[in-house]
């Protein structure tokens, strides 16, 4: 009962999920935390006592979703609104002086802002142009010109911009989408995979083609 | 696809979903509702049967009211808690005791407490503020 009664819940929540979107799973503005915290909990109580009905453990996580799809669409067409669930990102320090009365605002102390400096690398405020915590409570960090390295632009590079690599083969399978908007043809790909021993591709690991061409082959069993 | 369109989507699929739970809980309430003023009145007609020493009538009147029950049972425990729907069953078997013995006092009891939790379920379902808060 309760194997089945989880598996139900557990669908249940993955289509919720899915439907709220994808900001859900990664980094998560405040309203969409709270959303996360009470779904978890509401999901978890029909699931441990099989006394309470299924439905009141799914009704309301629906509910919550239609909250959650009235707020991302009050977010996503009006600004007032987006300022009033997400807030707003505030400078913490400007021109490598830290900003004390928004650090209050905020409720961050001096320690909490030190740390994330250092986990970003840098250990040092004035080498800090200027830093925002970010509505998801990230900490972007802008630092002096003194203390960024040298960009391709600085030093006058002709870089060719670069490409994802895409993805050929996995776990023996051949993606055939992947190859065809490679405009890659079988018969030479086919030739590359003997050349590197390949039989055919469920010997093969893992596939890709870089932006230059370059294939990249690994085969099955360390091989 | 045009932002239009998807916030036509966005707000068919809020409409969609708002529409599903009002119903469900329309028919949830009208349910709740009519089952157990159904259920309140043939115990009103045992009690009175009770009353008048008449245990023929008043077991015609609970074998009536124990298959309306069992009917009824297994579609609330779809959205009442199951300890409720478990107390007003072992009320309902402890009335078909005292029938049969004819226990006239401890089955008007019986009797009053039953209709006290019938009435509680649909009290505590209903949309008041007091339920709410």
């Amino acid at each position: 009962m309760i194997f089945l009664r989880t598996i139900i819940m557990y669908t249940v929540i993955i289509l919720v999920m899915r439907i709220m979107g994808k900001r859900q799973i990664g980094q998560l503005e405040p309203y969409e935390l709270v959303v996360a915290l009470m779904i978890s909990e509401l999901a978890a109580m029909p699931m441990q006592d099989t006394a309470i009905p299924l439905l009141n453990g799914i009704l309301p996580i629906v509910t919550l979703l239609v909250a959650q799809l009235i707020v991302s669409l009050l977010v996503l067409k009006s600004t007032r609104a987006r300022k009033i669930f997400c807030g707003s990102p505030r400078l913490l320090i400007n021109n490598g002086h830290i900003l004390e009365e928004n650090l209050r605002t905020e409720l961050y102390n001096i320690d909490d802002l030190l740390e994330s400096l250092r986990l970003k690398g840098y250990p040092n405020v004035a080498e800090v142009n200027c830093a925002i915590l970010e509505n998801n409570g990230e900490l972007s960090i802008f630092p002096k010109n003194s203390s960024r390295g040298p960009t391709v632009k600085d030093l006058n590079l002709d870089v060719q911009e670069q490409l994802p690599v895409v993805d050929l083969i996995i776990d023996g399978k051949i993606l055939m989408d992947n190859l065809i908007n490679s405009k890659i043809v079988m018969k030479n790909f086919i030739k590359q995979m003997k050349r590197i021993g390949a039989n055919n591709e469920k010997d093969i690991l893992y596939s890709s083609i870089d932006s230059n061409g370059i294939y990249f082959f690994q085969l099955k069993n360390g091989r | 696809m045009s932002r239009t369109k998807h916030t036509a989507i966005f707000i068919s699929v809020i409409v969609f979903i708002l529409t599903a739970i009002f119903s469900l809980n329309y028919y949830l309430l009208n349910k709740i509702d009519n089952d157990s003023d159904i259920m309140n009145e043939m115990l009103s007609n045992m009690t009175k049967y009770v009353k008048e020493d008449n245990f023929e009538k008043a077991q015609e009147e609970y074998d009536k009211l124990n298959e309306f029950w069992h009917e009824t049972e297994g579609k609330w425990s779809l959205f009442i808690h199951h300890a409720k729907i478990l107390e007003i069953d072992g009320s309902f078997k402890k009335i078909g005791g005292q029938i049969e013995v004819e226990e006239k006092n401890q089955l008007l009891v019986e009797c009053g407490y039953i209709e006290h939790l019938l009435l509680n379920v649909k009290k505590l379902e209903k949309p008041t503020l007091e339920n709410i808060f």
